[in-house]
C-alpha cells in the first residue's frame, strides 16, 4: 500500500498556518494530532465508514475534509471530564493520495464553521497558484 | 525527511511530549488495529462480537479511536475473537517510532493461530511421526559398564535372551552411562 502524505499549506507571505496552530497547543494535543496523522497515513480507504478520523465536509464547505481527533480533559471548576474535539481542515486529494492541511480548529459549539470558511478561501488561493505546499513534518 | 526521523525529532522535544505520545498510542493503536483486522478478515461488528463473546456495543467502542477507555479484559477478548496473541510490553522509544515508520508496510493479514498452525505443524510434529519406521520385537536398554563390557553375548545375557538369534545394536556414540539398545 502506498502511504498517504500530509502537506502544509504556506501562504504567499510565508506563513504555515497549521504549524502556527500546532505550536500553540499543549503537548497532549500535539501528540494526539501527530498520532492521528501517523495512523491515518497507513489507512488505505479514508472513505470507509469505519474510519472515524476523517470526514468530507458537505454543503457550504464541500471540497474540504476534516481530520477528527479528541483528547480527554477535566473541567477546572467542576472536575468533570470531557472531550476536547479537534478538527484540522484541509484538502483531500484522492488521486495524489495526499491531504493538504490548511488550518487547525478546536470544536466548541459551531466555532469551526468560521475556520472552515477561512479554509475555503485558502483553498481557492491555492487553486489559483497562490501560496505553496510542502511536506508536513 | 523520513518518517522515523520526523517522529524522533518530536520525541526529543520534551519528556511530556513523549508521555503524551505513548498515551495516545496506547489508547488509539488497539482500535486502529482492530478496525484494520476486521477489514482484512471481512468481519463486521456483530461477527466479531460473537467471536469475542462481547456485545456489539463494546465492539463499537473498541474500534472507535476517540473512545480511549478500553479495558484489558476487552483487549483480551478481542485477541480471542481474532485468535491472535496480544503483547503489551515496555519498549524503547525507537521501537515505537519504527513501528509507526513501518506502518504502511504492515499487511494486516496477521495469521490467526489456525492459519499459523497449518504452516508450523509440519515442522513441529513429534519425532516419531517423521522418523523412519522401525519394528522392534524386543527392545531393551542395558548399561554398558564393567560388568557387561562391550561383548554382544554378554549384552544378550543381560536381558535373558542369550540363546535367541537377534542382533545387538551398539552405539559408539553413547558413553558408558548412556546404554546400548538390544533389538531383534
Amino acid at each position: 500500500m502506498i502511504p498517504w502524505t500530509f502537506k502544509d499549506y504556506w501562504t504567499e507571505d510565508g506563513r504555515n498556518l497549521i504549524w502556527e496552530w500546532y505550536e500553540a497547543q499543549d503537548e497532549e494535543v500535539q501528540a494526539a494530532f501527530d498520532g492521528t496523522l501517523l495512523r491515518l497515513r497507513a489507512v488505505d480507504d479514508w472513505l470507509d465508514q469505519r474510519v472515524k478520523e476523517f470526514d468530507l465536509l458537505k454543503r457550504h464547505h464541500a471540497g474540504l475534509g476534516e481530520l477528527r481527533f479528541s483528547v480527554m480533559a477535566r473541567h477546572p471548576a467542576t472536575g468533570k471530564s470531557f472531550k476536547r474535539r479537534f478538527r484540522p481542515v484541509g484538502v483531500w486529494r484522492q488521486e495524489e493520495r495526499d491531504f493538504i492541511i490548511l488550518l487547525g480548529c478546536e470544536k466548541t459549539g459551531g466555532n469551526c464553521h468560521s475556520s472552515f470558511d477561512l479554509a475555503l478561501q485558502y483553498k481557492a488561493l491555492f487553486e489559483q497558484g497562490r501560496g505553496t505546499i510542502r511536506e508536513h513534518v | 525527511m523520513n518518517t522515523f526521523n520526523s517522529i524522533w525529532r518530536k520525541l526529543r522535544r520534551s519528556k511530556r511530549y513523549r508521555e503524551e505520545f505513548v498515551a495516545d498510542h496506547v489508547k488509539r493503536a488497539v482500535p486502529y488495529q482492530a478496525r484494520a483486522l476486521m477489514k482484512a478478515n471481512k468481519l463486521n461488528q456483530q461477527e466479531l462480537a460473537k467471536r469475542s463473546k462481547l456485545s456489539q456495543g463494546v465492539i463499537s467502542r473498541a474500534v472507535d479511536p476517540s473512545y480511549g477507555n478500553l479495558t484489558l479484559s476487552t483487549i483480551i477478548r478481542l485477541a480471542a475473537g481474532f485468535d491472535l496473541a496480544y503483547v503489551g510490553r515496555f519498549v524503547p522509544f525507537s521501537e515505537l517510532a519504527r513501528w509507526y515508520a513501518d506502518l504502511p508496510d504492515e499487511s494486516w493479514k496477521i495469521p490467526s493461530f489456525e492459519e499459523e498452525d497449518a504452516e508450523i505443524a509440519t515442522d513441529a510434529q513429534p519425532c516419531a511421526a517423521v522418523a523412519p519406521p522401525v519394528t522392534p520385537i524386543i527392545s531393551a536398554t542395558v548399561r554398558m559398564d564393567a560388568t557387561y563390557g562391550s561383548d554382544a553375548t554378554r549384552l544378550k545375557k543381560s536381558v535373558g535372551r542369550e540363546n535367541d538369534n537377534f542382533s545387538v545394536v551398539m552405539s559408539e556414540a553413547y558413553g558408558p552411562s548412556q546404554g546400548n539398545e538390544v533389538r531383534a
